[in-house]
């Protein structure tokens, strides 16, 4: 036997699932060997330690609003939404809000380009009677015109 | 009526045959419990108590499915709860990597909800602040662990659980809890002697 099986059964007894004559022997051998004798000692104090700590108390509201979500049917803790974990979201509506009214406005300039477009082939088509002097003073912008 | 002279697996019985306000007696019983082990899994006191609700409700609704001959009612219990708060836990490991660092002003307030969860009060504020400091570090060394060396460590320790209940809540067997416990106390005490 080792030391780290002796931990073991040492860790085991102290919860009360080792064998009595095993976790006598890991006893036994710690008073000949401080390293186990050591971990003993600090694996107890941790136990305590543990003990010590604040236990949660589940407050008297907390089973009021368990048992009333039971009674109405619906557990409506799930999901929980706070300001902070919709970052993600926020930050999603704004890229899309953007992306719109980039295309919008894409689509706005492209529109009125092909009117303008439209208006150029119909002052220099052939079919038409318009001289190039009244087609270029028609594609001069029109706030300039103005 | 009470029910406080019965076992759990008794009102599981009475509330099969129609007595559903006897369920009330078994969230009497067992919310601390649950809240313990969704508090020490998540460490978050807001989640812990979403999940005791969620736990509770979902026992409620799969009680046809609970068998007194494979486990307690209670480590049943803890099973979903364990289950839920893994969920959760895993969640908020995620959002901690998606989001920047936690705002300390939200760790002040996780510690106003902490102190609510605990229901402590301050007595004394020097004795207080020694309590706390030594609350507070073996806790950090509790959150130190890994998930399922915490748990099973808790279970036994804050729970009283034998080992074959531990197994039965996280699902794995007997050995495996000996060998999570053990390596849970090594390695605490490693971290509470530095």
């Amino acid at each position: 036997m080792n030391c780290l099986h002796y931990q073991q059964t040492l860790s085991k007894g102290m919860d009360g699932e080792a064998n009595k004559e095993a976790f006598a022997a890991a006893r036994r051998h710690c008073r000949q060997c401080e390293r186990c004798s050591v971990f003993y000692e600090a694996i107890a104090g941790i136990d305590s330690r543990l003990g010590a700590l604040l236990e949660p108390v589940a407050s008297s509201a907390l089973k009021a609003r368990v048992k009333a979500a039971i009674a109405d049917g619906t557990s409506r803790s799930w999901p929980r939404f706070r300001l902070h974990t919709l970052i993600p979201v926020y930050a999603a509506l704004v890229l899309l809000a953007v992306a719109i009214g980039s295309f919008a406005g894409k689509t706005l300039i492209a529109s009125d380009y092909h009117e303008r477009a439209g208006e150029v082939f119909n002052l220099v088509a052939p079919t038409t009677e318009n001289t190039l002097a009244e087609a270029v003073i028609e594609l001069t912008p029109r706030e300039s015109a103005q | 009526m009470n029910y406080e002279h019965l076992t759990d697996e008794e009102i599981v019985l009475h509330i099969r045959a129609g007595g559903v306000e006897a369920f009330g007696e078994l969230v009497e019983r067992h919310s601390s419990t649950v809240l313990r082990v969704a508090f020490m899994i998540t460490r978050r006191p807001q989640e812990a108590e979403d999940i005791v609700q969620d736990a509770f409700f979902q026992a409620f609704k799969s009680l046809e499915s609970f068998s007194a001959d494979k486990a307690q009612f209670k480590t049943w219990l803890l099973t979903i709860a364990r289950n839920r708060s893994i969920n959760v836990f895993a969640s908020i490991k995620r959002k901690a990597t998606m989001l920047f660092s936690e705002l300390d002003g939200k760790d002040d307030d996780s510690a106003g909800a902490a102190e609510n969860l605990f229901g402590c009060e301050a007595p004394d504020a020097e004795a207080m602040l020694g309590i706390k400091q030594e609350h507070a570090r073996v806790e950090a060394a509790l959150g130190k662990l890994p998930e399922r060396q915490r748990t099973a460590l808790m279970l036994k320790a804050r729970e009283n659980l034998s080992y074959e209940a531990v197994a039965v809540v996280m699902n794995t067997s007997a050995s495996s809890v000996e060998s999570l416990i053990f390596r849970a106390r090594k390695k605490l005490t490693e971290l509470l002697t530095d």
